[in-house]
């Protein structure tokens, strides 16, 4: 017969877990979906979705998010990959400095970069000038070209840090036992290198592409004409004169429907390279040979320096002189006197509270999850489980709309608070760090909470003193690249923020839309710093190796 | 230089707005101001406003109501009405800019009547006693001088946009996403055809269509125009004019040869504004001569018949044509997307 389990602390978790999900999810993303197919004075129809496919305006931005999301998928792969490779497998000079680099180029929101390469080779830009006086004149940054540059360089850094990782749980006696029978080199390479790290590949190349599918800022300031899924979504939401919601809400649910298709298609790829490794041996680096090994420094210091190129840019322009949107010659502080005015203060108070109090929430929810699908593998459980994945389907714009559409009114009338910042941000976050927490319940034996159970400990405080304690590695490490990309996240806040809850991204991002680009450059660079001082700080804890998103 | 002074006096009046110390400027106050005890808290101004404007409009505000701060969320008018219409708690007390005699009741649902306290002064009123116009727009064309030298053309008017050598160096708003874009198809219809939205016009709007780039944003216009980005951009009238008499721009204002249309637009209270006091005083200043002559001096049209003229060309050497407020109210959707329809297929 099977056991009745008492109702305890795990059973009243899971219950409040599965409520929040009820409040701040399905319920959101129910009002989407009615916004989409219910007209107060019509009842049921489609026709926001027979509009959608009517019209080539409409439908070409699906292809064109695709076309863009595939592009960055592969550069980012091919950009990625042999910097993982050179940098796991060589000793390369200034390794550490290396990737701190390349972390940052990641941490920048998306669309600063995209900002920042509008100065540089816009149509006015510092190189279409230098270029144009060497006789080169037929290119654009505009269009598909920059919103796949901008990405590539901002998204890059991610396959990185994936690679790194499985690179070193290669066990070398397979390298070596390869090697015995004749496959070197380039050949190991792809024979066995690519095919052992398959599912990271995969996982990478899906996460690089949900990124750009969903990222709204690069397009909108890049793109000139080329619009993709998110800006569509934005226009008909918040356009100066096309406000519709019910059009809207229904091309998010479109947006949901194909990143949940990619996501699916991913998944049966994956299922394909079902094996596990144990690394007891490690690869460990070795110096590259003469010149292979300038041209891995080349590369790598190529890379990482045209990915920074926009930030230092940025940082640069902040200290131009500026009358509003005009530049003038010459250097002052004017730009972060105008900020200052411009609530920079209460920007970076939010975004601090903000993140933090994301942080807290997204930590204890995916602890929490991760122990009841591990030690408590049950169907409310397994729901949970599968619920909070969802919102990695869906892109920053349709969380905000969701959360929108139903909390802007009584009973939950939450909209405008730093309290639904955090909802959104929360939800963005969730499936990554939730993905972390089980990978790392999982490693845990559970014979070691056991022993504290029958020396007397209660479940609970076996669990707080022992499990979260050992967790606590896999947690930061998860936790701390949370925060920098929830400190730069803005498509859902770009929705939801007002003069109160404005953060440091959104204040950027508004001072760009304003046209008082200093005072845009002022913004962004103290995220910058305040990204520097935060990674320094990680990094004093924690070892480079164990980075992982 | 004096921007810069201005924003250096906003700067610290904005740090001591805790401090009762702050002198408040005595002597004649202007007829329609409030007491400055009476006008108090915290005024949460939506504005479409550019950084220039905002700048003397807090410069005055500050002047006359020491102990009110103001809080500014700058945008489109779209969303700026739809942050509005999502967030019960945004706070907004008044909507500044964007609100066009033509627009009818398009965001009635988010405003509250209210008749100025010097309406008596205006040259233009809102039948409805929604809207406070204190701007008189007018459209025109900003140019960079540089690129089109570097080109070769010259540009006097619509027709010159049609030259070859502008190929993809016009910049426009799009009618949908933007109030001056609307503004713009208004005009172009109004000045390029026999009559009003007839075939010839039309036929005009296809062939810059094939000429242009297309943005959300009015501010791009100008801007990108100003960086060298593009040769020529379809704009209205005073903020760029108000860049160019700040100093250091490049960019240049054409007026169009063939005409142009003139058009009243204002603010109004947001409804159940929190600081309704302010936002009445905050209607008031904006039809004040006071205000509007700070605007004049930049570069503003106004609306009070008793400021002064502004340094830019009269509207009668701009070949005013007249506009049907009632039709471009019922047929604004019908315009508008023709011109998707036109759009979609020139590209």
């Amino acid at each position: 017969m099977k056991q009745i389990r008492r109702f305890d602390f795990w059973s009243a978790a899971s219950l409040t877990i599965l409520g929040l999900f009820g409040l701040f999810l399905i319920y959101p993303l129910g009002g989407l979906l009615k916004e989409a197919v219910f007209l107060p004075e019509k009842g049921f129809t489609l026709d926001a979705f027979r509009k959608f496919f009517g019209k080539s305006y409409y439908y070409s931005t699906i292809f064109n998010s695709f076309r863009i999301a595939l592009t960055v998928m592969f550069l980012c792969l091919l950009l990625g990959i042999p910097f993982s490779y050179f940098y796991t497998f060589y000793k390369l000079k200034g390794r550490k400095f290396l990737f701190v680099l390349c972390l940052l180029c990641t941490m920048s929101a998306p669309f600063i970069g995209a900002y920042a390469w509008i100065l540089l080779m816009g149509n006015n830009g510092l190189i279409t000038n230098v270029l144009k006086g060497l006789g080169v004149r037929k290119f654009s940054i505009y269009g598909f070209g920059g919103i796949v540059l901008v990405q590539t360089l901002k998204l890059f850094p991610l396959v990185v840090i994936y690679m790194n990782g499985a690179f070193r749980n290669i066990d070398s006696s397979l390298m070596e036992a390869a090697e015995s029978m004749g496959c070197k080199g380039v050949d190991r390479f792809f024979r066995v290198l690519l095919s052992l790290t398959m599912p990271t590949i995969l996982a990478a190349a899906l996460l690089v592409f949900m990124r750009s599918f969903a990222d709204f800022g690069t397009p909108l300031l890049i793109g000139r004409g080329y619009t993709t899924f998110p800006v569509l979504i934005y226009n008909e939401y918040l356009g100066e004169n096309g406000s519709d919601y019910h059009f809207a809400a229904a091309v998010s649910i479109i947006a949901v429907g194909v990143t949940g298709l990619f996501f699916l298609i991913q998944k049966l790829a994956n299922s394909r390279f079902k094996f596990t490794m144990n690394a007891m041996h490690p690869v460990t680096a070795v110096n590259p040979k003469k010149v292979s090994g300038i041209f891995m420094h080349i590369y790598c210091y190529a890379v990482v320096a045209i990915s920074m190129l926009p930030q230092v840019y940025i940082i640069y322009m902040s200290f131009r002189k500026y009358n509003n949107s005009i530049l003038l010659p010459g250097y002052s502080l004017v730009n972060y006197q105008k900020a200052w005015s411009k609530s920079l203060l209460r920007a970076t108070g939010n975004t601090l509270f903000i993140s933090f109090a994301t942080l807290a929430v997204i930590i204890m929810v995916a602890v929490l999850i991760a122990y009841l699908v591990v030690r408590r593998s049950n169907i409310i459980n397994q729901a949970i489980d599968t619920i909070s994945m969802l919102p990695y389907i869906m892109p920053g714009a349709v969380v905000g709309i969701a959360l929108v559409i139903v909390f802007s009114h009584k009973p939950l009338c939450i909209a405008g608070t730093l309290g639904i910042m955090i909802v959104a941000l929360a939800i963005r976050r969730l499936p990554f760090t939730s993905r972390s927490a089980t990978a790392t319940m999982m490693s845990i034996s559970p014979s070691i909470e056991e022993a504290a159970i029958s020396l007397g400990a209660s479940k609970l405080a076996s669990f707080v003193k022992i499990t979260v304690p050992m967790m606590s590695n896999g947690i930061i490490s998860g936790a701390v690249l949370s925060w920098v990309s929830i400190i730069t996240e803005m498509s859902s806040g770009v929705i939801l923020y007002n003069n109160r809850t404005i953060t440091l991204t959104i204040g950027t991002y508004v001072a760009i839309n304003n046209g008082v680009y200093g005072v845009a450059a002022a913004f962004a660079t103290v995220t910058t710093l305040l990204t520097i001082v935060c990674l320094v700080v990680y990094l004093k804890f924690t070892r480079l190796e164990d980075i992982r998103m | 230089m004096v921007v810069l002074l201005a924003c250096g006096v906003l700067f610290a009046t904005g740090q001591k707005e805790q401090n009762a110390e702050v002198p408040a400027t005595v002597g004649a106050r202007p007829s329609w101001a409030r007491g400055v005890d009476e006008v108090t808290g915290t005024l949460t101004v939506y504005t479409t406003m550019e950084e220039t404007q905002q700048d003397i409009l807090l410069k005055l505000w500050n002047q006359v109501y020491p102990k009110c701060k103001v809080e500014i969320v700058a945008d489109s008018v779209g969303t700026l009405a739809t942050k509005i219409r999502s967030d019960e708690t945004s706070g907004a007390d008044v909507v500044i800019g964007g609100m066009f005699a033509a627009d009818g009741t398009k965001y009635h649902d988010i405003l509250q009547p209210y008749t100025s306290r010097l309406d008596g002064d205006q040259e233009f009123h809102d039948p409805s006693g929604y809207y406070s116009f204190y701007d008189v727009q007018v459209m025109c064309l900003v140019v960079n001088p540089d690129i089109l030298q570097e080109l070769g053309v010259t540009v006097k008017g619509y027709e010159d946009l049609l030259q070859p050598q502008l190929k993809g160096k016009i910049i426009l708003a799009d009618p949908a996403a933007s109030s001056s874009g609307w503004r713009q198809l208004q005009t172009i219809l109004a000045t390029m055809g026999d009559s009003f939205d007839d075939q010839k016009g039309w036929d005009y709007v296809k062939k810059l269509m094939a000429q242009s780039f297309k943005t959300n944003s009015s501010k791009d216009v100008y801007n990108l125009v100003n960086e060298g980005e593009y040769a020529v951009g379809l704009s209205y009238e005073s903020t760029p004019a108000g860049i160019i008499a700040g100093g250091g721009a490049t960019m240049k204002i054409v007026y169009m040869e063939e005409g142009n249309t003139a058009m009243p637009g204002g603010a109004a209270i947001a409804k159940g504004a929190p600081n309704l006091t302010a936002a009445q005083a905050m209607i008031d200043m904006l039809g004040s001569v006071e205000f509007q002559n700070m605007r004049a001096d930049l570069a503003g049209r106004g609306s009070n018949a008793h400021c002064k003229a502004s340094d830019l060309p009269a509207s009668s050497v701009l070949g005013l044509k007249d506009l049907d407020y009632a039709y471009l109210g019922t047929n604004k959707d019908k315009m508008l997307d023709h011109w998707n329809e036109l759009w979609a297929e020139v590209k």
